[in-house]
């Protein structure tokens, strides 16, 4: 039997060597966050993403207006990113807002000021009556807060459901929706998050079409106590 | 002001020498010189001949030399007075060294073709000899063959078709079409394929083998956003090695650059990207100018955008027609 080759270790250490250089890195500009009590964490790429403000248990992005690189001046974020818990003192109004640089308060362009939900926003989902969101028992169900903010949104903004209030996965007590706002023109998608300390809500805001790959894969990214939608 | 510059510049200018006559002419406009007489000129022939003298003495004997005698009766009777012929170019042979009847002779004098002496023949002869016999003592030496005419245009050759198995090609393909495809990650992790249409130029084409690729491709696969794919141009330079034969397979570093547009959350970026690679495949020569080209290799491209240089190692797969 031959003697194995003197040159065989070498050629091993080489082997390896080759292969770690060819593993590949993990991608400029990623960016992970994680809550201070470590329920909550994201991953987001910087850019496009820029921080605007971060906090114990909450978290705000921006995607300024850019074409290869040039960006406008005065224009409005394309993108609007909010991960906070479901409060009260915190509201999706202020991110449209922000979109719509300030065009169309709730008072102006309300389609209704009752507060109650049209019946097109569950989608069906629910079936039956049409249900009324509660704003008492909202901070515990994610389909509530989801609700809320829907019927809130329209009311104060106009527009349509593009995706009704549903689940998001099959076995996750998540909650989505997309609604298309009137004035300003703006997209909104959110998902609703159980936790032990109430709801969290994720709500994207933008002028373009957020039933996307990007925004999927970073949902896909989202981990609110070992639950992320797969 | 420039005309009148220029006219009397052409007044200044002398009228050039008048060119001397060419050889074997006379000049029209000029009188010849006068000749003085060698000789005095023979008294006058009676026209009516002798017995003995043919009627006709303008035809010469086909052979044979010429007797002194009948050739200075001939000259007395056919050449013109003076020596001088009427070209004005010196006699330089004695007209009975001359080959021919004493009639042409004359008539070649008279239209400024000197005869042919005996040295020009001898001188001719002595060409087209045979080196072999050009030693030889002229007693031995054969009868100087006739020259021959001979074409010195040739025909057109029929054209050779191989009847056989054609022979290998010595290079590989001039131009290659192909496809190439690879797949890395993009920034958010998904998976991205990037399906490349390339031409490639073949600069060195025999043993060594060099070239330029230049590659258009489309992202593909999860990253994919159906009319928004992500694009990329890049231009290569390939240098390697091969065997050309009916299978050329050939082994070669490739390395470009080029640009990259992305887009991720509707916003649009253009930036760089460099390419280094391995590739070895073999070039099937199905034709005399058809291929088919096979490779594969390694690839990694280095992708740098407003967030930095990245990079991916990937397995490439690249068939192509050659042409």
């Amino acid at each position: 039997m031959a003697s194995p080759s003197p040159r065989l270790p070498g050629t091993v250490v080489f082997a390896a060597a080759l292969l770690a250089g060819c593993a590949e890195p993990p991608s400029p500009g990623m960016r992970a966050w994680t809550s201070d009590d470590g329920a909550v964490s994201l991953v987001y790429l910087a850019p496009p993403w820029t921080e605007v403000s971060a906090g114990p248990d909450r978290l705000t992005l921006r995607i300024d207006a850019e074409v290869f690189g040039v960006a406008f001046s005065d224009a409005p974020p394309t993108h609007l990113f909010s991960l906070a818990p479901a409060g009260v003192d915190t509201s999706v109004l202020d991110l449209v807002e922000t979109i719509g640089r300030g065009g169309g308060t709730g008072s102006e362009s309300a389609a209704g000021s009752s507060g109650a939900a049209p019946p097109w926003v569950t989608g069906g989902t629910t079936g039956g009556a049409d249900p009324a969101p509660d704003a008492s028992a909202a901070l515990g169900d994610p389909f509530q807060v989801a609700l809320l903010d829907a019927s809130t949104l329209l009311s104060a903004h106009g527009g349509k459901v593009d995706e009704a209030v549903t689940r998001a996965g099959d076995d996750l007590p998540v909650a989505t929706f997309q609604v298309v706002l009137a004035a300003p023109e703006a997209f909104v998608r959110g998902f609703y998050y159980p936790s032990a300390r109430g709801v969290v809500r994720v709500v994207f805001v933008s002028i373009f079409d957020l039933r996307s790959p990007d925004v999927d894969a970073m949902v896909r990214t989202i981990d609110v106590e070992g639950r992320a939608i797969p | 002001m420039i005309a009148a510059a220029a006219a009397l510049w052409a007044l200044s200018v002398p009228e050039p020498p008048p060119l001397p006559p060419d050889p074997g002419t006379v000049p029209a406009a000029r009188p010849s010189p006068p000749v003085p007489a060698v000789r005095p000129s023979p008294p006058p022939v009676p026209r009516t001949p002798p017995a003995s003298v043919p009627a006709s003495r303008t035809v010469a004997p086909a052979a044979g030399p010429t007797p002194p005698a009948a050739a200075s009766h001939a000259r007395s009777v056919d050449a013109p007075a003076s020596p001088v012929p009427a070209s004005g170019a010196p006699e330089r042979a004695a007209p009975d060294r001359a080959v021919g009847a004493p009639v042409a002779a004359a008539a070649s004098v008279a239209r400024g073709i000197r005869p042919a002496t005996e040295a020009d023949l001898a001188r001719d002869r002595a060409v087209l000899q045979p080196p072999s016999a050009r030693g030889a003592s002229a007693r031995t030496q054969p009868p100087p063959a006739r020259p021959v005419a001979r074409r010195t245009a040739l025909a057109p050759l029929p054209v050779l078709r191989a009847r056989g198995r054609r022979p290998p090609p010595a290079r590989s393909a001039v131009f290659v079409v192909g496809y190439r495809v690879f797949t890395i990650h993009d920034r958010l992790r998904r998976s991205q394929s990037w399906h490349f249409a390339s031409v490639e130029a073949g600069l060195l084409r025999r043993y060594v083998r060099l070239g330029l690729l230049t590659e258009v491709g489309a992202e593909g696969g999860e990253a994919a956003r159906g009319d928004r794919n992500d694009f990329m141009v890049v231009q290569k330079v390939g240098l390697g090695a091969q065997v050309p034969h009916f299978v050329t397979p050939f082994v070669e570093v490739q390395g470009g650059v080029g640009l990259v547009r992305t887009e991720l959350f509707e916003r649009n970026d253009l930036g760089w990207v460099a390419t280094v690679g391995v590739e070895g495949g073999a070039q099937w020569a199905v034709a005399r100018f058809f291929r088919i080209h096979l490779a594969a290799g390694w690839i990694r491209p280095y992708l740098k955008d407003a967030a930095g240089v990245r990079r991916a190692d990937s397995f490439t797969f690249r068939v192509g027609l050659g042409f």
